[in-house]
Parts: structure tokens; C-alpha cells; sequence
């Protein structure tokens, strides 16, 4: 609700009627549910993309990852994290009401529901960068955690008050449409400190340093999971207008020409630098650009959507190149394509607003804003998940990680027809 | 008198499937299992016996499968119908009444059949790791002496194990070992690839390794799998 102000100068540019009170007409609420249906698509598509990035020993892991973000997500988000992030929000820090809601009316759960899947999906950008490698116990520990705390005092900096008062960052101007930051910047952030915490997996990085490829098993399945990712995304954005507007219009071109723009923005990087046109790096700049453009696809015109989106790309495959000599392991690449695409995005949006382009009041705003999601998540998610390797451990034993996750942790195994060499003799 | 010579060529035909699968060391065994429990079964008895000997001598899924397979071959090639009954008699049930199964000894240290296995392992892994790059051999001693240390090793210990990977000790330090430590020991040397090698390299060469051991005859009594 507080987003829709950022509507304004589109709709003072184009013909667009005024936008009524959210999410009270019948349309609003169907497209509303749609948007939250295809939020939770989402979910398919990072289990397939995260799925296929890990080796076959540890896929149906990495999958029930996904699934525990989207059930224990809802379930905390439900819980505690709505109410923090949207309650009525009197100190701007946090929201104090509506948790354990019981009571809300059809429009407020609507609302709920598209909010729920937006947890999910922050919490879910995480499972990528630590798998192969973290416990599944912990990491449910630390979804929640991430869904019920961590998200949600960020989110209701910016997009907090629904029931009530209002966010800090919002009232300075902070510009994030569908969540560059608020979303995937804190995901992102969150994965970088799960990542550091837990250690990269055994072996990938050579006693000098030096980065091992460890392939993914099933690359169709990345780029299946890129394309259901793409389609979500007009959920994603296209939903936080919450009204069935014609502005979605507007929103739904500027995401998929951003998408567009990551992928060729991808394509010209490998061929700048000489490097091999990776199908798993190029499909990544097509999140890297929806990443990109979520802050300011409402507020941007076509144009500078592009350009967003194609500067995603370099953002992307170099901030993997500078994670790989930091020798942070992160497997799917969740850290540069939404953490520093979505720092990247956020920018992007304060710099290309439309009717107040390349405003440095606004890009300091914007500055702000990027700084206070990392200050706030970077700390909080590294005592959680440092708080889980001191008492109950957060890695799987090399033991494990030889034998697999899928078996060690769950009892089963994704593939058994090619990994019957490694089954073990039934010992525990 | 005609029930005795079937129920003879039944035998002989076991007996010839074992060879095939097991090796001559377990077809008494193997057939004193039958002669006791099963002779007088029906048609499907030949299923609980196979998956009760699989269990005795603890063979893997795809071991139990080969040693049916094998079975049904020689009966067949024999002229006998695996499927059809050498008697009309109860089935016989795995269960409390029944006579204790036969445990076949797979042993430890010595020529047992669980050291043969994991030597064929461990040397297979070594010739990989001496074939690969410049260096890896001698990262791989070093990560497998530290790791070694941190799972009860010790110094002693470590040292003979690092002399017999670069090839100056015979095999008595591992003779020594027991079943349990030659599993931990293959671990280590997973451990040990993944760090000189990367872990792509090193699962293909344990995949090799163990491929390798199943071609042993003592894999038929003590599978590699078990080390893994």
C-alpha cells in the first residue's frame, strides 16, 4: 500500500487512471491471488535451478530446502513476521500488532498471502549458496529466523505500516517497488553469511587458493528452473501494484525487457572477457536483470529499465569472480546476482526515477537504504547462523558430504540408477 | 527315486550358479543353507532363499540381483523351470523357529577378504592421484596425514600409513586394521583426493576404485560399498 505513491510518475506520464483503494475490488483481489500464485511458482523454479546446480548426491536436499522455506516461511511469517513487518509501525523501526493474525478481513489476507510468499522467496535465496554442504536442521532453524526477524524489521523499514504508521527508510524516500533490496538484497546478504559461516564444501578451492568448478548435475534443469523464475517475476512485480491496474502494464514490459537485457548483458560480459559462454552464468543474467529491475519497475521508463538490466549483468558475473577470491563458495551465485544486483537495482532505481532523473538527493536515499539492509542483515544473519555452528552445528561431516546429503540427511537418493557405486553398506 | 535325481540337478545347478557369482569359498555354505532350509520348499523358495543367503553374506542390492540372475541361468541351461516346484511341502519362514543362518567371516587384517577389498581401493585411488598433476600426490599424503590426525590416528599410525602411500612400507600397518578402520581409512583417502584433486576428480576416482574392487573375488563376501 505505502508503494503505491512510487505509481505516481508513471501514471502523470502515461494515460493511466488514478488508482483506486487497493485491493477492494474483485479485480484487485484476483489478480492480487494470482500474483501470489505465481510468487509461489517461484519456488518450483529455485528448486530446479538450485536443484540442478548441486551435484546429484545432494539434489533432493537442496530441493527440501525450498520446500521447508515456503512451509516453515509461511508458518513463521504467519506468526511473528507479518506483524513486525506490517503492523501498525508507530517508531518506524518495527511493527508492534497483527501477529498470530486470526482476525484479518479478505483483502488483509490476500494481502498476507502475497506477503508470505515474498518471505519465501527471501529465505529461499539462502538454501543455493550453502548447498552441498549445510545441515537440514539448521537450516530450517535459520529460515525461520530469517522469515519471522530478519526480513521482516527490514521490510517494514520500507514497505512497513499497512495497518498503521509508517517505515523510516520510507519517509526519507527510499525507493524499492518490489523488493531489490527488501527482498533479494536481504536474501542475498543473508546467503553471503550462511555461506562464510558454513565454509566452502570440501575441496573446492585448491590448498593455494585456487577455484575448483564443481558442475551442477542437471543443467536443463537450471534453465527450466530460469524460465518458471521469469514467469513468477510477472507475479512478483506485476502483483505489488496490488490493484488489476493497467500501470501493471507498464511494470510487466520494464521486467521482462530488464530480464532480457541480463541475459545479452551476460552474453556481451563473456564475450568481453574472453570467457566461455557458460549456459549456467549467461540464464543467471536473466535473474540478475529481474533482480535488477524489481525496485524501479514502476518508476522507470523502458530505456533506463534496459540499461538496469544490462548493467546487471557485468554486476553479476564479476561479483562471482570476487567472491571466488574472497573463497566464499556460493553454488548457485544467489550472492552477486541478489545481493549485489538488487544493491545494484535499488540504485538504479533512485538514478533513473522518472520526472526526477539522476536526483543525488534520491540516489542518496536510495544509498541509504542499500547500507542500512546490509548493515542490518550481514550482522544478525551471521550471529544466527554462528549461534547454530556453536551449538547445535551447521555443517554436514565430510563423511557426509562424500555419501551425499540426500542420503545422509534424508534416507533417500535423488538419482539411484547413477549413484550405486557410492550407496554405502547400510551402516548409519 | 525320479524327486531324488530332480532334486539333484537342482543342487548341481546352485552349485554352478555359485560358481559363477560367488566364488567355489561360499557355494557349501551357500548349499548347506539350501540342503537344511529349502530343498523341500516350493517354486518360490528359490526367492527367500536367494534374499535370506544375500543377507547372510550381506551382499549389496545389485549383488543379490546378479546372484538370482545367475541361478535361473544354470537351472535353465539345465532344463530345469526355476518357476516350477520341487515339492508340494510348506514353504519354509524366516522367522524365530527358524536354525540360525550361517555367518560367513569376512575378518579382519591378515588376507581377510575386507582388507583385500580396501587395499584394491586405497591403491586404486593412489595410481589415480600419481597419474594426475605434479603435486597432487604430495598434497594428497599431507591432507590424508592431518586428517588422519583428527580421527584417531595416531602419530605412529600416521606415519605408517604415509609411508605406505608413498609406496616404502609393505601392507603390514593395514593388515593390523579392522573392518572399521579400513571404512574411516577410505574416507580419508576421499578426503585426501578432494583436497589435491577437487571433488569432482575425486568422485569419479572413488567411483573407479570401487568399480575396480568389485572385481574381486572377496567383493562377493565382503562388497566395496561397505567401505564407503
Amino acid at each position: 500500500m505505502q508503494r503505491l505513491h512510487y505509481l505516481v510518475p508513471l501514471i502523470a506520464a502515461a494515460p493511466v487512471p488514478a488508482l483506486a483503494a487497493p485491493l477492494e475490488a474483485p479485480a484487485d483481489i484476483a489478480w492480487v491471488c494470482i500474483a501470489a500464485a505465481l510468487v509461489f511458482f517461484m519456488q518450483a523454479g529455485f528448486a530446479l535451478l538450485e536443484g540442478g546446480f548441486a551435484r546429484a548426491k545432494n539434489s533432493t536436499n537442496v530441493i527440501m530446502k525450498n520446500f521447508a522455506d515456503l512451509a516453515f516461511g509461511a508458518l513463521a511469517f504467519w506468526a511473528v513476521g507479518f506483524g513486525l513487518m506490517f503492523g501498525v509501525n508507530a517508531t518506524g523501526w518495527f511493527g508492534a500488532t497483527h501477529f498470530l493474525p486470526e482476525a484479518l478481513t479478505g483483502s488483509e489476507s490476500v494481502f498476507l498471502l502475497f506477503q508470505a510468499m515474498f518471505a519465501a522467496t527471501a529465505a529461499t535465496i539462502v538454501s543455493g549458496s550453502v548447498a552441498e554442504r549445510m545441515r537440514f536442521g539448521p537450516y530450517v532453524i535459520a529460515s525461520v529466523f530469517i522469515t519471522a526477524l530478519i526480513y521482516p524489521v527490514f521490510g517494514s523499514w520500507v514497505w512497513g505500516g499497512f495497518f498503521g504508521g509508517g517505515g523510516w527508510l520510507a519517509a526519507r524516500g527510499f525507493t524499492d517497488f518490489a523488493g531489490s533490496t527488501v527482498v533479494h538484497s536481504v536474501g542475498g546478504w543473508c546467503a553471503l553469511a550462511g555461506a562464510i559461516a558454513v565454509g566452502p564444501r570440501l575441496g573446492r578451492f585448491a590448498p593455494d587458493g585456487t577455484p575448483r568448478s564443481i558442475p551442477g548435475h542437471n543443467l536443463p534443469s537450471i534453465a527450466l528452473g530460469v524460465f518458471i523464475l521469469w514467469l513468477g517475476w510477472f507475479g512478483f512485480n506485476g502483483g505489488s501494484t496490488l490493484a488489476a491496474s493497467t500501470d501493471v502494464g507498464f511494470v510487466l514490459v520494464n521486467t521482462h525487457l530488464a530480464a532480457a537485457a541480463g541475459m545479452a548483458g551476460t552474453y556481451l560480459t563473456l564475450q568481453l572477457l574472453g570467457r566461455p559462454l557458460l549456459m549456467t552464468t549467461t540464464v543467471n543474467g536473466a535473474i540478475a536483470g529481474l533482480v535488477a529491475i524489481t525496485a524501479g519497475c514502476a518508476t522507470m521508463p523502458a530505456g533506463f529499465a534496459i540499461l538496469t538490466g544490462l548493467v546487471a549483468a557485468p554486476v553479476m558475473v564479476l561479483g562471482a569472480d570476487l567472491l571466488e577470491r574472497l573463497r566464499v563458495d556460493d553454488v548457485v551465485g544467489a550472492v552477486p546476482v541478489h545481493g549485489f544486483c538488487g544493491a545494484w537495482g535499488t540504485l538504479a532505481a533512485g538514478l533513473f526515477y522518472a520526472g526526477d532523473l539522476f536526483s543525488t538527493d534520491r540516489v542518496l536515499v536510495q544509498l541509504l537504504g542499500i547500507g542500512a539492509a546490509l548493515l542490518w542483515v550481514l550482522p544478525t544473519a551471521g550471529l544466527v547462523f554462528w549461534l547454530l555452528k556453536r551449538t547445535v552445528g551447521l555443517r554436514a561431516d565430510t563423511l557426509h558430504e562424500q555419501r551425499g546429503l540426500d542420503y545422509t540427511e534424508h534416507y533417500e537418493i535423488g538419482y539411484p540408477e547413477f549413484q550405486k557405486e557410492l550407496l554405502h553398506g547400510g551402516k548409519g | 527315486m525320479a524327486r531324488d535325481d530332480q532334486a539333484s540337478a537342482l543342487r548341481d545347478a546352485l552349485a554352478a550358479g555359485f560358481e559363477d557369482v560367488l566364488g567355489s569359498q561360499h557355494v557349501e555354505t551357500a548349499l548347506r543353507l539350501w540342503d537344511r532350509h529349502f530343498a523341500a520348499g516350493k517354486s518360490h523358495a528359490l526367492i527367500e532363499y536367494v534374499n535370506q543367503l544375500a543377507a547372510a553374506l550381506m551382499l549389496p542390492t545389485r549383488q543379490r540381483h546378479e546372484l538370482r540372475m545367475a541361478l535361473y541361468r544354470a537351472l535353465l541351461a539345465r532344463g530345469i523351470d526355476p518357476t516350477r516346484g520341487s515339492d508340494t511341502a510348506r514353504t519354509p519362514r524366516a522367522g524365530a523357529d527358524s536354525a540360525p543362518i550361517p555367518r560367513i567371516d569376512i575378518g579382519a587384517g591378515g588376507n581377510s577378504p575386507a582388507f583385500r577389498v580396501f587395499r584394491q581401493v586405497a591403491l586404486a585411488v593412489l595410481r589415480g592421484m600419481r597419474a594426475d598433476a605434479l603435486g597432487a600426490a604430495r598434497t594428497f599424503a599431507e591432507a590424508l596425514d592431518r586428517h588422519a590426525g583428527s580421527h584417531g590416528f595416531d602419530a605412529s599410525a600416521r606415519s605408517a600409513l604415509v609411508r605406505w602411500v608413498d609406496g616404502e612400507a609393505a601392507d603390514d600397518f593395514l593388515r593390523s586394521l579392522d573392518v572399521e578402520r579400513y571404512s574411516v581409512l577410505t574416507h580419508l583417502l576421499y578426503v585426501a583426493a578432494c583436497e589435491a584433486l577437487g571433488p569432482v576428480a575425486a568422485d569419479r576416482l572413488m567411483s573407479q576404485a570401487v568399480r575396480s574392487a568389485e572385481t574381486l573375488p572377496e567383493a562377493a563376501t565382503f562388497p566395496p560399498q561397505r567401505l564407503l
